[in-house]
């Protein structure tokens, strides 16, 4: 009885021999294989990050729409003399935009701050720009001989997308 | 005489009896004991690796699924530019913002590049930096028209960005400006 319970255990610990070698060589050859893979893991991973970096970078958007709505805001009795534009240092969303221009008429100061109000609703029409603000940055009374000597008034108007942004001046 | 045999004969089997428990105990160290230790050590390794292997396949499963995302990733980055011309963002940049800008009105820009370099987070990727001069001959009519297009040129070259304008006036003759336009476009 005593002799089969050894025989037993010798041929249990032989399979047991038998069955860690063959898993060894499984092991050697499948964590090789997989070392490779994983070394070329990194790589990968990089490019699969890239369409939705790209689609961001698509997406963001400035303030250059807002150029056309100041085309669009100006009337005949308001006349642009420049225009300033520029991001925010660091890539954020900030940006501003100021405008020289010069209103007339008796009503010059009144033109001039309809023309504000127009442009202030149109950029908070935009997309992502309802917090916008159109604010005086100057407004005085001048004579303007592009418009025949009349009176007027001439102003600059700050344009930012949010109360909260604070650039440095232009 | 007797007696002293008697006890000769017990001697005798109390040292066989001795000798067969030592022989039993010797064949016990020497050959169960060790048997059973390589059949618990073999085991304990049968399972270590058995873990480790079932480990592998999951990180070979992954590895699999990685290199099948990798590949609709790269269709992607290469439908990403498939409108744009094949050559160098030097060649055909330019030549975009003069269409651009002429399809406006506005004629003869001046571009010129300023830097360029690799994006960190967008591997293959560069950003290119430049300079847009455009002549305003006829400031108070050509404005809107100017401010229109600065408008579009991002909505119709994707991936560009007009990072800062002004309106210069030209010392010499003052019904004409120059609107400056710093633009940067990311290119493959």
């Amino acid at each position: 009885m005593s002799g089969a319970w050894f025989f037993d255990l010798r041929e249990r610990a032989a399979l047991a021999t038998e069955a860690r070698v063959v898993l060894e060589a499984e092991w050697c050859a499948l964590s090789t294989e997989l070392a490779v893979l994983e070394s070329a893991q990194v790589p990968l991973k990089a490019v699969l990050d890239v369409p939705s970096r790209l689609a961001t970078d698509r997406d963001a958007s400035g303030w250059a729409p807002v150029l056309r709505e100041i085309a669009s805001a100006a009337e005949s009795h308001v006349r642009i003399e420049n225009i300033r534009a520029r991001e925010a240092m660091g890539g954020s969303d900030g940006w501003e935009i100021v405008i020289d221009g010069v209103a007339r008429g008796k009503q010059s100061r009144a033109s001039a701050d309809q023309f504000r109000h127009v442009l202030e609703a149109r950029i908070q029409g935009q997309p992502g720009l309802h917090a916008a603000t159109v604010s005086f940055r100057r407004l005085e009374d001048s004579l303007d001989s592009n418009f025949g000597g009349g009176e007027g008034a001439s102003f600059t108007l700050i344009v930012r997308p949010a109360k909260t942004i604070n650039i440095s001046t232009l | 005489m007797h007696l002293t045999s008697q006890n000769s004969t017990n001697w005798t089997w109390l040292l066989a009896g001795g000798l067969v428990c030592a022989a039993g105990w010797l064949f016990y160290t020497e050959s169960i004991v060790p048997l059973q230790k390589r059949e618990i050590a073999e085991q304990s390794r049968i399972t270590e690796l058995s873990e480790k292997l079932a480990e592998a396949g999951q990180g070979m499963r992954r590895v699999r699924e990685l290199e099948a995302s990798f590949t609709a990733a790269q269709e992607k980055i290469d439908r990403w530019d498939a409108n744009r011309p094949a050559d160098s963002t030097m060649l055909w940049f330019p030549e975009r913002v003069k269409q651009h800008f002429s399809r406006c009105g506005v004629v003869a820009p001046v571009t010129r590049l300023n830097s360029a370099h690799q994006e960190d987070t967008l591997p293959g990727f560069e950003r290119s930096y430049w300079a847009v001069e455009l002549p305003l001959r006829d400031y108070s009519t050509a404005l809107n028209n100017l401010l229109v297009a600065v408008s579009q040129f991002e909505k119709s070259e994707p991936h560009t960005r007009v990072l800062d304008f002004a309106i210069l006036q030209d010392a010499e003759n003052p019904g004409a400006r120059t609107a400056m336009l710093n633009v940067s476009t990311l290119a493959r």
